[in-house]
C-alpha cells in the first residue's frame, strides 16, 4: 500500500480516462430479499450519535432497483462511452438482463421530452427485464418446480458470463507474449486509449456462507462417475467453490476488478461471504458490506462509481475488511480453517481419510491417526476487526460483544508483541 | 545399454557437417527448405523418416503462415476457421477423464549460455529471444503453478554456475533475468555440469513432488570434465532419482540430448522457429499428467515411464505413486491496518496472515508456520489447479439439422451474442472442417446450451467453468 501510495503521489492525474464498461450482477433471489425487506432492529452504535440515528432500514427490491438505476444512469453519464450491462442472478439460475438483444431493440414508445434518452432506454429496459426474469420465476415455481427455491442465487453462472461477455468485447490481447515486448503481460493492463475498462460489481443479497454456492453439475457428474465416493448431501457448496475461483482467476487474468456490495447487514448475518470478498480481494476489487442503516445511493456513488484507473487517485477506496483464506472441503463442502490436502492432486478434506475420493491415490494408514491428532483441538481464530474504530470515544460503553471481542483480541496480539504470546498457551 | 534403438536421426552425418559449417546463415526455417533440396538432388535415402525430404523432427510442425491458403473467393476465412478447428481437434484429444498431475514441482532451468547464443538466426540473436520466452515463460509457470519452484542454471565457460537458486518467487527470477550484464554468453557449455548441479541441487527434495529440469541447449557440443564419472553415469543417477528432463534444442538434435530425456521421461524437442520454439516451452508449463487407470498407460505415469526406462526403478510402478495427506492451514490475511511484530521475523511489519492454529502473524503465504509448524497456504493457491479435476466438458458441433429441430436458443448462452441466422447457412457447403460447426453453435455436451465459437475456446482454455452448468 505505501509504495503504491508513494507512486501515486508522484504520477499526476490522468488526463483521460478510457470509456469503462460496468458489468452489474444483481441478486435476485426471492428469498434473500424478503429477508432484507425485514431487518432485525440494529443494535445501538453508541461511538456515533449520527450513526445511531439511523436505525435499521428495511430494502424492497423495488427501492434497491431505484437506487440501482440512479447510479448506473450516473455512471453513463460521467464519461462519453460508458456502457451498462446486467445481469439477474436468481436461484439457479442467471439471465441477461441489459442490454436487450439487437433484434428487440425498439425505441420506447413515447419518448418522455425532459428525459436524457439513454437514461429512459436503460431505466425501461431494466424495468423490462426484471419483470420478464420475475414473471418467468413466478411461472417456474407454479409449476411445481419449488426445489430450485433452496438453491442460492446462480452467481458463478452469472460470472461466467460477464466474463464470457467481457471476452468479447475485449478479446485478449494475446496470451502470446509479444517476444518484442517481453514485459507486457506484466504491464498493468487497459493501455491504449479506445480500450475499454471493464469492472464486475456483484451485488449479492444472500446472507452468509450460502452465498457462491450454486452447483455445479459437472463435479457432480464427476462423482457419479466415481461410484465408491460417498453420496453427498449439499453438493453446491465444492462446485460453486471451484467455479467462483475459476472465475476470479479468469478475472484476475482478463485484470477485471470484480467488486462486491454486499447488502445483508450484520443483524442479518455476522459472517461475510467468504468466498465473495476473497473475489474482491484477488482481483482487486472492493468489497464493502451494508451497515443496514440506509444511505445506500451515496455508498454506491462514494465506492463504486470512480473506474478502476481513478479509485486510488485522486479517490479512495473505503479500507478493506480482513479477508478469510478458508476453502471449502470436497468432501462435506464445510469451510474450513484447517484441511487435509491431497499431496498428489491437492484435493481438500476435512478429516483424515485413507483413500483421496479424486484421484484415488491411497495414503499410508499408519500417518492417519497422527494426522488425526494434529487437527484435533483447534480453536477457531476470530477475524480481527479491519477498519479501527473512530478514535474519539467519549464513553466505554458494552458494546456489540462478539465484533468487539474479535477486535480486542486481534489489536491486543499485535500490541504486546505479535502472535509470539499467544500461541505458547496454545502449545 | 539399450540406448540406440529409438535414435532415428534423420539425415545422415555429412548432412549434419554441413549444417554446422553454414551454421550462421539467416533464419532457422530456411534449413528445412535447404535440406530438402539437397535431399532431393543427392537422392539419399533417407533412413526411416516417412516423410522424405525433412529432417525427422521437422515431420510434426507446420508454421501456421505455410497452412493458410486462400480460398477460391479469395477470401482467408477459410483458412482461418481450419486454424481454430484444428486447436479444438487437438483440445478434443485431451482426456476428459481428472487426472493425476503432478501439481508440487521443483523445477531447474539449465539455460546453456555459449557462445553459441550469440548466433543471429532467431533475431536479434538466440539470447535476446530465449530471454524474452523466459520471463513471460516463468509468468506463466507460476501461475499455473504456484506451489512450485524455479531455480535457474547456466552453463557457460564449460562450467555451471547457480543463477538463481531454488525459490518461489516468479519476481526474484525476473529482476535476475532482465540483468543482461549478467548474462554475457561465453564460451562452451558443460551439459554435464549442468546435470550435476541441477541434481544435487534437487537432491534433499521429497520424491512426492515431481523434480524437473529443462534444458535450453543451443550449442551442438558438450565439453564435459574428463575423469571417472562421464555424462551417462550422470545420466544413470538422473534416472535413479527420478528427475524427469525435457531438452529444448536450438540447434538440431544431438543424440546425448535425446538420449537423456527419452530415459529420464522427459521431451526433446528440436525448435524450427520463433513460434515453434514458444510451443515447445509453452508444452512445459502444464503439470505433468499421469492418468489414473494403471491397466492403460496412455500416458505412462513419471515413476512407473522412469522404471520402465531406466533399470533404477527399484520400487514397482503402482507402488511408487502413494501420495500423502498433508494438513494445511488456511490463513486470514490482516487488513494493512497498524504495524505488529511478525513471527517468522520479528520485524515491524503492516499487514500479514494469522495461522488458523496458533495465531502467530506471518508476513507471507504459503510458509510453514514459524511457531506451530502448520503449512499455511491461502486456498487460492490450491485453488488453481482445481481445473484439472473438474474438466470443462467438450462442447460439441450442432449441425442444422439439430439447430432447427432443438429448441435451441437464438444466442449464444455465455455472451449473450445472437447466432447467425439459420436460413443463411447453406447446408451443404463444404465447411465439413472437422471441428467447426456450420451453424456457428457449440452445444455443451452436458447442459445442452449452446454457445459461440469464440466462447467455446474461452470457456475451454481460460475460463474452465461452464456457464450453463454452473447453474
Amino acid at each position: 500500500m505505501t509504495t503504491t501510495q508513494a507512486a501515486a503521489a508522484e504520477t499526476v492525474y490522468p488526463t483521460t480516462t478510457p470509456p469503462s464498461v460496468l458489468l452489474v450482477i444483481l441478486d435476485i433471489h426471492p428469498l434473500s430479499w424478503s429477508l432484507l425487506a425485514a431487518p432485525p432492529p440494529a443494535p445501538p452504535f453508541p461511538q456515533n450519535h449520527a450513526i445511531d440515528l439511523a436505525g435499521a432500514s428495511p430494502m424492497t427490491l423495488p427501492d434497491f432497483v431505484t437506487i440501482l438505476m440512479v447510479f448506473l444512469n450516473a455512471h453513463l453519464a460521467s464519461r462519453w462511452g460508458n456502457e451498462v450491462v446486467v445481469y439477474g442472478a436468481s436461484a439457479g439460475r442467471a439471465k441477461l438482463l441489459y442490454p436487450p438483444p439487437p433484434s428487440a431493440v425498439a425505441g420506447p414508445s413515447k419518448p418522455r421530452p425532459n428525459a436524457y434518452r439513454p437514461f429512459q432506454l436503460l431505466d425501461l429496459r431494466i424495468e423490462e427485464g426484471l419483470r420478464e426474469m420475475i414473471s418467468e420465476e413466478e411461472a417456474r415455481l407454479r409449476n411445481g418446480d419449488l426445489s430450485r427455491l433452496n438453491e442460492p442465487s446462480a452467481m458463478v453462472s452469472a460470472l461466467t458470463k460477464a466474463l464470457c461477455f467481457n471476452n468479447r468485447i475485449v478479446p485478449a490481447s494475446g496470451t502470446s507474449a509479444d517476444i518484442t515486448n517481453p514485459n507486457e503481460p506484466l504491464a498493468p493492463g487497459g493501455s491504449g486509449p479506445d480500450r475499454p475498462e471493464t469492472r464486475i460489481l456483484v451485488i449479492n443479497a444472500t446472507p452468509g456462507a450460502n452465498v457462491s454456492t450454486s452447483s455445479n453439475e459437472t463435479a457432480e457428474g464427476e462423482l457419479e462417475g466415481n461410484k465408491d465416493i460417498q453420496p453427498t448431501k449439499g453438493n453446491q457448496m465444492r462446485g460453486g467453490y471451484v467455479g467462483l475461483m475459476n472465475c476470479v482467476f479468469a478475472a484476475q487474468k482478463a485484470k477485471v476488478p470484480i467488486d462486491v456490495l454486499s447488502l445483508p447487514p450484520p443483524t442479518i448475518d455476522a459472517s461475510p461471504p467468504i468466498f465473495l470478498q476473497q473475489a474482491a480481494h484477488l482481483t482487486e476489487g472492493v468489497y464493502w458490506q451494508w451497515n443496514g442503516r440506509g444511505g445506500l445511493l451515496q455508498y454506491l456513488h462514494a465506492v463504486y462509481l470512480p473506474p478502476a484507473s481513478l479509485r486510488r487517485r485522486p479517490f479512495a477506496v473505503p479500507p478493506q475488511d480482513a479477508v478469510g483464506f478458508r476453502a471449502a472441503c470436497f468432501c462435506h463442502h464445510k469451510t474450513l480453517d484447517i484441511g487435509f490436502v491431497c499431496s498428489v492432486c491437492l484435493s481438500i478434506f476435512c478429516e483424515p481419510r485413507p483413500v483421496c475420493l479424486m484421484c484415488k491415490t491411497r495414503f499410508p494408514i499408519k500417518s492417519l491417526p497422527t494426522l488425526k491428532t494434529l487437527a484435533a483441538n483447534i480453536q477457531p481464530i476470530s477475524i480481527p476487526d479491519t477498519v479501527l474504530p473512530p478514535p474519539m470515544v467519549p464513553r466505554t460503553v458494552p458494546q456489540n460483544p462478539p465484533k468487539n471481542d474479535a477486535g480486542k483480541k486481534g489489536k491486543g496480539a499485535g500490541k504486546s508483541g505479535g502472535g509470539r504470546g499467544e500461541p505458547i498457551e496454545v502449545e | 545399454m539399450p540406448v540406440d534403438l529409438n535414435y532415428a536421426p534423420g539425415g545422415s552425418d555429412d548432412e549434419e557437417d554441413d549444417d554446422i559449417l553454414d551454421d550462421d546463415r539467416p533464419g532457422p526455417s530456411s534449413r528445412g527448405g535447404r535440406g530438402a533440396a539437397r535431399n532431393g538432388t543427392a537422392s539419399k535415402p533417407n533412413g526411416k523418416g516417412k516423410d522424405p525430404g525433412r529432417q525427422a523432427w521437422e515431420a510434426e510442425y507446420k508454421a501456421s503462415w505455410d497452412v493458410v491458403q486462400e480460398d477460391e473467393s479469395g477470401s482467408l476465412e477459410s483458412a482461418v476457421e481450419s486454424l481454430l478447428a484444428r486447436g479444438r481437434r487437438k483440445r478434443a484429444l485431451m482426456s476428459e477423464t481428472p487426472l493425476r498431475r503432478s501439481i508440487i514441482r521443483h523445477l531447474f532451468l539449465i539455460l546453456d549460455l555459449s557462445e553459441s547464443m550469440n548466433d543471429k538466426d532467431y533475431r536479434p540473436t538466440r539470447f535476446e529471444v530465449i530471454l524474452g520466452y523466459l520471463r513471460s515463460y516463468v509468468v506463466e509457470w507460476f501461475d499455473q503453478n504456484p506451489l512450485g519452484q524455479i531455480g535457474i542454471i547456466i552453463l557457460r565457460d564449460r562450467l555451471s554456475e547457480v543463477l538463481v537458486p531454488m525459490g518461489g518467487n516468479p519476481q526474484e527470477i525476473l529482476s535476475v533475468l532482465s540483468d543482461k550484464r549478467r548474462l554475457e554468453p561465453s564460451g562452451e557449455p558443460s551439459l554435464q555440469n549442468g546435470l550435476v548441479m541441477a541434481k544435487g541441487g534437487m537432491s534433499h527434495l521429497p520424491s512426492t513432488s515431481s523434480l524437473e529440469v529443462l534444458i535450453i541447449f543451443s550449442a551442438i557440443s558438450t565439453a564435459d570434465p574428463d575423469g571417472s564419472v562421464t555424462i551417462h553415469t550422470v545420466l544413470n543417477d538422473l534416472v535413479n532419482s527420478h528427475i524427469r528432463t525435457n531438452i529444448v534444442a536450438l540447434a538440431g538434435e544431438i543424440k546425448i540430448c535425446r538420449q537423456i530425456s527419452e530415459r529420464t521421461g522427459g521431451k526433446f524437442g528440436v525448435a524450427l522457429e520463433q513460434d515453434h520454439l514458444k510451443d515447445l516451452l509453452w508444452e512445459t508449463i502444464p503439470p505433468p499428467a499421469t492418468t489414473v487407470s494403471a491397466a492403460a498407460p496412455t500416458t505412462m505415469s513419471v515413476r512407473s515411464a522412469l522404471a520402465a526406462g531406466g533399470k533404477g526403478g527399484a520400487m514397482g510402478g503402482a507402488k511408487a505413486l502413494a501420495g500423502d495427506l498433508m494438513v494445511m492451514g488456511f490463513p486470514i490475511r490482516l487488513p494493512l491496518g497498524g504495524e505488529t511484530l511478525c513471527a517468522c521475523h520479528g520485524l515491524l511489519k503492516k499487514g500479514g496472515y494469522l495461522c488458523p492454529r496458533c495465531g502467530s502473524k506471518l508476513c507471507d503465504v504459503p510458509t510453514d508456520c514459524e511457531v506451530c509448524g502448520l503449512m499455511v497456504v491461502s486456498s487460492p493457491h490450491l485453488a488453481r489447479s482445481f481445473w484439472f479435476l473438474f474438466p470443462v466438458a467438450n462442447y460439441d458441433v450442432l449441425m442444422v439439422e439439430d439447430a432447427m429441430s432443438a429448441d435451441g436458443s437464438e444466442t449464444c448462452f455465455g455472451c449473450d451474442i445472437e447466432f447467425p441466422d439459420l436460413s443463411t447457412v447453406d447446408a451443404g457447403v463444404a465447411q465439413v472442417e472437422d471441428g467447426v460447426s456450420p451453424t456457428g453453435r457449440y452445444r455443451c455436451a452436458k447442459c445442452k446450451n449452446d454457445f459461440c465459437a469464440d466462447c467455446d475456446l474461452y470457456i475451454h482454455d481460460t475460463l474452465h467453468t461452464c456457464p450453463g452448468c454452473a447453474q
